[in-house]
């Protein structure tokens, strides 16, 4: 179904194939598995994906260690409601943003960071025990999305 | 990650002066008009830790700063300054746990890396620029496309979307204070701007500065990066063609390069690879509103002929020509001077190569010839590296592993639509930039593909492509005794896991139609 050709004197072949033909099934050995693929929030092991460019600079901003603490405790919390027994944490996380304003605060210059708020982690924690409640800003849908589907799995 | 590319940009500093440029073959000359000649040359960034020579070496000899501040450069010149004095350094604690030298994209990763595996982790980074960590591939692409002055001149610029990205990885509030490091709690990045480290000792680990402080540290990366390498015809050039060289590289560059052709009416870049390319047509698309006349002079047949098949190479030119560049192949610079208010370029399809004008190594291609052993010399290891370029929004290019033109390729393309281009998929993938996923923003609203027409009952009515036009979308892969050593994507984005995948494993006796599907697959979602 594909159509071939020779250029370069027969060293550069060119296969040329129409979109179908290439999604179809790959009969390669080369199986590319999830772990191939960019990562979501949530590692196929069901663990946080620190590295995660939906979670911003938080991990390893000023404040990375106590985001950490927060979005665990909350994470894996199996309370009810979930979180509740994460104020501490919480409290901790939120009086470092509240330090760090410069770089966490609302005002204009800091359009870099408002987009990664605070609501976006609260969803991707949310979304785990699939709470419906699904932040349609902009910003969040993508990751979001993807990690709803993982979670779910 | 970008491969070790020699490119020389002239330009006219002013409407008067013109640059003559003279070819000699078969007794014909022809003439270019463009003004000073501006070299450009982009660095090899060798992998990600870079600089392998160990212990910094000290800035080579030059100009001697007198004390005095940088000697102002004449408006729209180019004059090199001076050596600064390096200012007074801000207070540095005495010790660090870990020191980044360089305060590049390598840099920016290992201290992600640094402080995502150890959260409380103290970071110093040092940078010799004086600007915080920023990505390069704005440089020769958006800064240029952006037509919003106070964007340009703030490093940033507008994604797909309409939304304004900096070319920084960070904002500034990011960073503590050098002095304040060793008393976070939770540990912290600083950095220090427009200072080097011009000794360390290893085994008592300390580094010293430029400025005569030094600082201890528990580990310590060189990510210094590469730097331009010039064509020894320009480094010989009489001072007034030598005022209106430079090279390209980094913001100062950027700026210099912004401000000069404000006023001018030509440029010529010398260089056909990945740098040379992507800036000709980026300044190619900006001469059609400015009348800015743009020219790429190179000794290869065509652009990117070092790394493309031959058919894709002489499409590639094409393409760059329809995009406004007046593109001189198989031409090498043979002599630069300067006379009646002209620089004047002339050209030779000689094998003037003692000049070594204008060749490049890529990257992974002098590894090769550096290392003998065969082990070495596979996709594996080069795997690691990554390159790529963008000639405008409609194309758009990514290669790893070995991709020299002269392996044998066997490549596999689909018709483009118009999902398929530098723009569109930097809104599928959230990213603000093509190729460039360190930013780490998420912005994305997903697309759904469009519809793929209906296939036809008739198998062997394939449409047989006549033009060049058909290289819409594909896989180049690059083969040596007929395992995969590199591979090229061609407007195919966001697949580099796996082509690190088909790397690693070398796909040896595969049908690589077969292998070139794992890359056509829709995205799961």
């Amino acid at each position: 179904m594909a159509y071939c050709k020779e250029e370069g004197n027969g060293k550069d072949r060119v296969i040329f194939a129409t979109k179908e033909d290439l999604e179809s099934p790959s009969k390669s050995v080369i199986v590319v598995s999830e772990e191939d693929e960019d990562q979501g929030a949530i590692l196929p092991n069901g663990e946080i994906n620190w590295d995660c460019p939906c979670l911003g600079d938080y991990p390893y901003g000023p404040c990375g260690e106590k985001f950490r603490e927060m979005f665990t405790c909350n994470f894996y919390s199996t309370e009810e409601p979930k979180g509740s027994e994460c104020s501490e944490q919480n409290m901790e996380f939120f009086t470092c943003l509240f330090n760090h304003s410069k770089l966490y605060g609302l005002d204009e210059n800091n359009s870099q960071s408002e987009d990664l708020g605070e609501s976006q982690s609260e969803d991707l924690i949310n979304s785990q025990s699939n709470s419906t409640s699904v932040n349609q800003s902009e910003d969040t849908d993508s990751a979001l999305n993807k990690n709803s589907t993982e979670m779910k799995s | 990650m970008e491969p070790e590319n020699t490119s020389l940009v002239a330009i006219s500093p002013d409407k008067h002066t013109r640059i003559k440029i003279q070819t000699r073959q078969n007794s014909t000359s022809s003439t270019v008009k463009t003004g000073s000649i501006i070299g450009v040359c982009t660095a090899t960034i060798i992998g990600y830790f870079a600089y392998k020579k160990g212990v910094f070496k000290r800035k080579p000899g030059g100009k001697k700063s007198d004390g005095s501040a940088a000697s102002v450069a004449e408006e729209d010149d180019f004059e090199e300054e001076e050596e600064k004095v390096p200012a007074p350094t801000p207070d540095l604690p005495e010790h660090v746990q870990y020191l980044l030298i360089g305060a590049g994209t390598a840099s920016h990763g290992a201290m992600r890396s640094i402080r995502i595996n150890d959260p409380k982790s103290k970071v110093l980074i040092i940078g010799s620029e004086d600007f915080m960590p920023y990505m390069r591939p704005p440089l020769s692409k958006e800064l240029w496309f952006t037509e919003k002055r106070e964007l340009v001149e703030n490093f940033k610029f507008e994604n797909w979307t309409g939304k304004e990205i900096s070319i920084f990885y960070t904002p500034e509030a990011f960073y503590a204070e050098p002095k304040d490091l060793p008393t976070l709690e939770d540990g912290g990045v600083a950095l220090l701007t427009g200072h080097r480290v011009v000794k360390l000792e290893p085994e008592k680990k300390i580094a010293h500065l430029d400025n005569g402080s030094q600082i201890t540290f528990d580990k310590c990366l060189i990510a210094t990066g590469g730097k331009p390498r010039n064509l020894s015809i320009l480094e010989k050039a009489p001072k007034e063609v030598k005022r209106r060289t430079m090279l390209f590289r980094t913001i100062k560059d950027f700026q210099k390069l912004d401000s000069v052709l404000q006023s001018s009416n030509s440029v010529a870049i010398i260089g056909g690879g990945f740098l040379g390319s992507e800036l000709a047509c980026a300044l190619g698309r900006k001469s059609k509103s400015t009348g800015l006349k743009v020219f790429q002079i190179f000794p290869e047949k065509g652009n990117m002929a070092k790394v493309f098949p031959e058919y894709l190479s002489k499409w590639t030119t094409e393409k760059i020509e329809s995009e406004g560049v007046n593109v001189i192949s198989e031409r090498h610079l043979k002599s630069v001077s300067f006379k009646d208010k002209q620089v004047q370029l002339k050209l030779d399809n000689g094998d003037e190569a003692g000049d070594a004008a204008c060749f490049y190594d890529i990257l992974l291609g002098r590894r090769r010839v550096e290392h003998h052993d065969h082990a070495v010399v596979s996709g594996k290891l080069a795997g690691k590296n990554m390159t790529g370029a963008d000639l405008g929004p409609n194309i758009g290019y990514e290669a790893i592993g070995i991709v020299d033109s002269t392996l044998e390729t066997v490549a596999v393309f689909a018709k483009a639509t118009e999902e398929d281009t530098p723009k569109a998929a930097t809104g599928k993938t959230g990213e603000g930039l093509r190729s460039d996923s360190e930013k780490g923003t998420s912005d994305s609203v997903p697309k759904t593909p469009a519809q793929p027409p209906k296939l036809t009952e008739n198998t062997e009515n394939i449409n047989v492509p006549k033009s060049a036009e058909d290289y819409g979308k594909g896989i180049v892969f690059y083969l040596k005794d007929k395992v995969i050593v590199g591979i090229m994507l061609w407007n195919v984005f966001g697949k580099m896991p796996i082509a690190r995948k088909v790397l690693r494993d070398g796909a040896e006796n595969e049908d690589l139609y077969e292998v070139a599907k794992n890359f056509f697959s829709e995205n799961k979602e």
